[in-house]
């Protein structure tokens, strides 16, 4: 199939210019890139889309030199490319504009594109000579925006501009863009997209757009690749392909079931229900409820707002408004405390969040039960301390030498069983919220969290609340699921009616009817 | 923390890689000696006494800082604290009406602490840094002090006998009450910060403030104790100082500030490298005053003070640094 579209390309006299080969890139426990092989094409808007996690980005890191690949060869224009650090790959005529910006908020736009390649006098930067240079890359790409004011009081979208103008400073033959339209609003996307689209054309470069949103990708795309799970599952011009086939295939395969989930559990009463509530400066529609005994997934794309919306419950985000009730009672200014005190716990997505680095293991283990064992003084008993502490660790099979090491010194599984074992430790604890329990830990202790979270909600009859980007992970585990787009939640799927194709249009474009 | 009780059961006699986090008692042992040996006056008991009596200024307003640091602020107004805590002490004994020293003192001390909730507000409520909103409150306080004295030593004849009781009285005869003061003070903080719920949660604040709003702790409620926790010890300080001069300067404060920070850094290196605690901070006050006292008492040059303290603090420093990068170790272990 591929290969008669390469050779209609040919035909079309489209020149490849860059060309990778059977490139694999391996992470200690993971494969992030499996032998991908890909052509993009001079003059052409090549998207790559994937559920987070597929490798887009680990390829566009190896694309410009951050990481060596561990097989496979890159070609660009022609010439096999081998670069150490991405200035090689700036030389080369590749240029990449990040996710997150890089830009200093108190230089101007000027002044930011030219950083680092200032023209200078004896030294001394020459200050006119950077404006009119950044001047001609503006007006050749016929961007009309200010580039002698400090980029801190521009607007986003105008900031993703000027790096776009920076990008452009170093006469780049290819573009990367990482997820370019996730931090515009929704007016600045729209204008973006089609810029895009007309310098692609009118420079003759070729342009490769990391998406993982789907509306966008068929706007601007000439041509689509599907990455799933590190692999790149076609390559097809945009007129042979369509939105239905690209979300078929972002879908990864089956993974078999290791847990059992028998009956769908019946209702019980309800621990947790939450409606309306404000936060980051807008409400947020997050109806749902968890009842006693059964497992919860919260599905959605990154920045789809599921953390924030645990945080705002457990009352680390600070909320203006909020409708929550614990076990049937409402709940005003919910603090971590009340709701420890309560039997909700939160186990947050970054270890960071979770253990102090300064800390040892044992120290980590008892900040939770301070009250416990300490007298009405708050004079610690070490003895009970390091008693809770070994209790808690073997409970929780965490492997460690001495209860008094540092931390960091255990691996990131062990780390995360330290706090899963430290959260259940909590004598009346009722829901555990966990946020993206299974990320950055190896195949068999994802394994053991499936297993614990069902045994807690089957035999312990409590509630577990999880947040994964993993769908084959929420689809094996919970028995009901809340789809989050947009800071909202818009769908609720029952465990009979799960159905992947269905989750993940919910999740990518927030369709909300039936 | 937990290597303070740690039992290091190795079947090396000594371990060497372990000795730099002792560098600190090593030091002060060596300095100790090499005094005694030049001096036949420095060992006697009196002396050992007189200098605990020295390190207590500085050792008091240190051990306060330890506890903000461990929480992750810092204060500069420790030495403007201690002052205005003296100022308002003797302009309150300096009022005819009033003549219990006790009075003064707590009148003293609680307004020290007003500052010390002064600092809250602005660090905690309206999230100014403490390095910056503390150095603001150093220099308005100094002013204030200024304006209170005249900005002139300040004494006044009203004062009762029992004002200098505080700084030049002794107990049994023998034991001056500021060193008595200051011994108490460093058990109690040690207990305070290293073994109490309030203690641990200072350092986890200062460790991870998002992990511990993780777990329940307030981060605000916990670093105000510890910014009230500063201005307790630094007022206590101010007083002894006061009293044992017998005079208030305007000053006198914001001129141990730089020492009592040394006190604090120098103690960081001991036990806990890279972790302020109560022990070492007390040991490093007890440092700084062996070896002002020991060169005056050898006749050693004016300068030769402050030469003896910077060399003191870049090598214990460069001592842990080097101990973190693992050279040491090798080095030491080399051998």
């Amino acid at each position: 199939m591929s290969d008669s579209n390469y050779a209609k390309d040919k035909a079309q006299l489209k020149i490849p210019y860059l060309e990778v080969k059977n490139l694999t890139k391996v992470f200690p426990g993971v494969i992030a890139v499996d032998n991908v092989t890909l052509r993009i094409y001079s003059g052409e808007v090549h998207a790559i889309i994937g559920e987070n996690g597929a490798g887009k980005s680990t390829f566009c890191n190896m694309v410009t030199g951050v990481y060596k690949p561990t097989k496979g060869e890159i070609y660009c224009f022609g010439k096999k490319a081998d670069f150490s650090h991405p200035s090689e790959a700036l030389k080369a005529g590749i240029s990449m504009v990040y996710q997150e910006r890089n830009l200093i908020p108190f230089l101007t736009g000027a002044q930011n594109i030219c950083l680092g390649n200032e023209p200078n006098k004896f030294s001394i930067i020459d200050e006119d000579k950077v404006y009119s240079l950044a001047e001609k890359v503006r007006r050749l790409l016929g961007i009309d925006i200010p580039l002698n004011i400090p980029v801190e009081r521009l607007t986003v979208g105008v900031q993703q501009m000027i790096e776009i103008i920076r990008a452009f400073y170093y006469n780049p033959k290819i573009l990367l863009l990482d997820e370019p339209t996730a931090s515009l609003g929704e007016g600045e996307v729209e204008p973006f997209l089609n810029f895009i689209q007309q310098v692609t054309n009118e420079i003759n470069i070729s342009v490769i757009f990391i998406s993982h949103k789907i509306d966008e990708v068929f706007k601007i795309a000439d041509r689509i690749s599907v990455f799933t799970e590190g692999k790149n599952v076609f390559s097809k011009a945009k007129s042979e392909t369509n939105r239905n086939e690209c979300v078929k295939a972002m879908l990864k395969k089956e993974i078999k079931d290791v847990i059992q989930v028998n009956s769908i559990s019946k209702e019980k009463e309800p621990i947790l229900e939450v409606g309306q509530c404000e936060y980051d400066g807008r409400i947020h529609n997050l109806n749902f409820k968890v009842h006693r005994g059964e497992v919860v997934g919260m599905y959605g794309l990154v920045g789809s707002g599921r953390t924030e919306c645990v945080e705002a419950i457990y009352g680390i985000r600070p909320t203006q408004k909020s409708d929550i009730k614990l076990d049937g009672k409402k709940i005003v200014n919910q603090h971590p405390f009340n709701m420890l005190q309560k039997g909700v716990v939160l186990v947050p997505e970054y270890k960071s969040h979770a253990l102090f680095n300064g800390f040892s293991l044992k120290e980590n283990m008892s900040i939770l039960f301070m009250k416990n064992i300490s007298s009405s003084f708050g004079l610690i008993n070490k003895k009970e301390e390091k008693k809770l502490a070994y209790k808690l660790v073997d409970d929780g099979n965490v492997k460690y030498a001495n209860i008094e090491q540092g931390i960091n010194s255990l691996s990131g599984g062990n780390k995360q069983r330290a706090i899963i074992a430290r959260s259940l430790g909590l004598p009346e604890v009722n829901l555990i919220i966990m946020d993206e329990p299974t990320k950055g830990i190896d195949m068999g202790a994802k394994n053991e969290i499936y297993i614990l979270v069902r045994k807690l909600t089957e035999k312990d009859n409590k509630a577990v609340l999880v947040i994964s980007s993993e769908l084959p992970e929420l689809l094996n585990i919970s028995d009901r699921m809340y789809i989050f787009y947009n800071g909202n939640i818009v769908r609720e799927f029952k465990r009979d009616k799960f159905d992947r194709t269905r989750i993940l249009e919910c999740a990518l474009g927030g369709i909300k009817s039936e | 923390m937990s290597e303070l009780n740690k039992k290091t059961k190795n079947k090396n006699i000594v371990n060497l890689a372990e000795l730099p986090r002792y560098f600190l008692l090593i030091a002060l042992f060596a300095i100790i000696a090499g005094f005694s040996m030049a001096s036949p006056y420095f060992l006697k008991l009196n002396n050992i006494l007189d200098i605990i009596r020295e390190a207590s200024i500085i050792g008091l307003m240190g051990l306060g800082l330890t506890a903000a640091v461990a929480a992750g602020e810092f204060d500069f107004s420790v030495g403007a604290t201690a002052t205005i805590a003296a100022v308002v002490a003797g302009k309150v004994l300096s009022l005819s009406s009033v003549n219990s020293t006790i009075i003064a003192f707590t009148v003293g001390i609680l307004a020290a602490v007003v500052v010390g909730l002064i600092n809250s507000f602005n660090v905690l409520k309206i999230g100014m840094p403490s390095f910056i909103a503390t150095l603001g409150m150093s220099t308005l306080l100094d002013g204030i002090s200024k304006y209170f004295t005249g900005g002139a030593v300040f004494y006044s004849v009203n004062w009762p006998k029992s004002f200098g009781l505080f700084g030049k009285g002794f107990v049994f005869k023998i034991i001056p009450i500021p060193a008595l003061v200051f011994i108490i003070a460093g058990i109690l903080s040690t207990i305070f910060l290293h073994r109490t719920t309030r203690g641990r949660y200072i350092f986890a604040v200062g460790n991870n403030p998002a992990a511990a709003a993780h777990v329940g702790i307030s981060c605000k409620k916990i670093k105000l104790l510890a910014f009230v926790f500063v201005s307790l010890l630094t007022a206590l300080a101010g007083i002894v100082e006061g009293s044992m001069l017998g005079s208030i300067s305007p000053l006198m404060g914001s001129a141990n500030l730089l020492r009592a920070i040394t006190t604090v850094m120098l103690g960081a290196t001991f036990l806990t490298p890279g972790i302020p605690n109560m022990p070492g901070t007390f040991i490093a006050a007890i440092l700084l005053a062996v070896v002002g006292n020991g060169l005056t008492m050898i006749g050693a040059s004016y300068f030769m003070k402050d030469v003896v303290t910077g060399i003191i603090l870049v090598v214990a420093v460069g001592v842990i640094a080097m101990m973190r990068k693992g050279k040491l170790g090798q080095m030491l272990t080399g051998l």
